[in-house]
């Protein structure tokens, strides 16, 4: 056989309207993933966030939320729109942790439209979050968040120091 | 000639049109002189006219070849080899059993630079692969945002320095020296395509097909974490199922993630694509 040149490379499926990319969001355990991915880009080049966002939400029980999500939140961009945002903030709570996770990530990726105060008010602090935080949040904020924890860390070792020191490390 | 200010606005721009951003120390040290040296060989006097052309989009060949100043270029034949050893004694094997015969093998080098990234794919194809090689057809592809580089490629002149991890053998099989610079052989110059594409514009790159594997060696590392995300699905909208990804050894992928699988063959770390596995 031989190398050929690209002609012949088969091309993704891509949508025309709305109606027809819709349908392969708003029942996507019932396509295949490739059309579904093709029907959220689709969405996306005509800024319908909202509609996706919120479809993907109501549909968060359904079977491959977690594929459809993840792609959505890769290609998504920085939403700073209140409503877009208000949203997010929903996935961020919602009672499917992988969906947690994701929201919590994509609003990391996005940390300069999204006030951390309020993300760590509903998502925990952890030692996770805090990995994650580090290696994924490019904005000042990030640094003076980490900034305020390393100073609390200070304060508070000292008192736990004392505490063992006093009653010891074992069962009183 | 050219302040902080305006070296920074230069820079903000370069980001907007391919997501490429340059910190500031390395604009201060490194490209700040080479917007300077770029205005004056185009003979601008003032950074305004510049920045008009370049933002009004009057002259596409002067926005071309301000991206071109800023892309990194560093490669050379048979780069981190243990990649395309992988390649070709694992995944190359498994992608010929599940796929039917009559269905090209398709490979995307995305950046390709100067074309040895792609080159090397289809020697180590030919070399230690040939009965794969002799039952099915390869297409090959390489993109850069790069002019000049797609330009390199197409006309495969090499330098020593591009050529000196290659063996001996391979060197006098496959290249021919004319004067100080090696050419590839034509056979595998015209097998291969190579082509301008942005990778952030998605459509360009959707319209490039489908493929089974994708090597993007050493790009992410330039851009920030949004815009690498971006490309990871765009990089898993271009896989066939179950194709792979191959990322330079440093670049990092977001945690936890259900599109892809990361795994271990022979001596590398890819990534496959994963469809429906709930």
């Amino acid at each position: 056989m031989a190398l050929k040149t690209a002609s012949n490379t088969e091309l993704a499926k891509r949508f025309r309207e709305f109606d027809e990319a819709r349908v392969y969001i708003e029942k996507f355990e019932e396509h295949n993933f490739a059309d579904v991915c093709a029907a959220i880009d689709y969405m996306l080049v005509h800024k319908e966030y909202y509609y996706l966002l919120k479809t993907l939400y109501n549909k968060r029980f359904d079977k491959g939320v977690e594929e459809v999500a993840e792609y959505l939140f890769l290609r998504l961009e920085c939403l700073q729109r209140g409503e877009d945002q208000e949203i997010l903030f929903r996935f961020l709570v919602c009672e499917k942790p992988f969906l947690r996770d994701k929201a919590f990530f994509y609003m990391v990726s996005c940390c300069k439209w999204f006030a951390l105060e309020r993300v760590f008010g509903l998502y925990p602090l952890d030692a996770k979050s805090l990995q994650i935080l580090g290696e994924y949040g490019e904005c000042s904020s990030v640094r003076l968040l980490m900034q305020r924890i390393a100073k609390e860390h200070e304060q508070m070792a000292p008192l736990i120091e004392k505490f063992f020191s006093v009653y010891g490390d074992g069962d009183a | 000639m050219l302040n902080d200010i305006d070296a920074r606005r230069l820079r903000d721009f370069l980001e907007l049109k391919t997501g490429i951003f340059i910190d500031d120390e390395k604009l201060r040290k490194i490209y700040k002189r080479k917007y300077e040296e770029f205005m004056q060989k185009n003979g601008f006097d003032n950074f305004y006219a510049l920045y008009s052309q370049l933002v009004h989009g009057k002259d596409s060949k002067l926005l071309q070849e301000f991206i071109n100043l800023s892309t990194v270029n560093e490669t050379y034949f048979f780069r981190e080899a243990y990649q395309f050893d992988t390649l070709v004694e694992e995944v190359l094997p498994k992608l010929h059993q599940i796929r039917p015969l009559d269905e090209s093998i398709n490979i995307l080098a995305a950046p390709s630079s100067s074309g040895e990234e792609l080159y090397s794919i289809a020697i180590y194809i030919m070399e230690k692969i040939p009965q794969i090689f002799a039952k099915r057809d390869f297409v090959l592809v390489g993109i850069d945002i790069d002019s000049s580089m797609i330009k390199k490629a197409k006309e495969g002149l090499y330098t020593k320095r591009s050529i000196a991890k290659l063996p001996s053998h391979i060197l006098l099989k496959y290249f021919k020296q004319k004067g100080n610079l090696f050419e590839i052989d034509k056979q595998l110059r015209d097998g291969l395509t190579f082509k301008v594409v942005n990778v952030l514009d998605f459509y360009a790159m959707k319209r490039l097909g489908k493929f089974d594997v994708i090597f993007s060696r050493n790009m992410l590392i330039y851009f920030d974490e949004k815009t690498k995300q971006k490309i990871l699905a765009t990089f898993h909208a271009l896989l066939k199922p179950q194709g792979y990804l191959f990322l330079g050894h440093a670049e990092k992928v977001p945690f936890d993630m259900k599109i892809f699988r990361r795994v271990k063959i022979g001596k590398s770390i890819l990534y496959q694509k994963v469809e429906n596995v709930s």
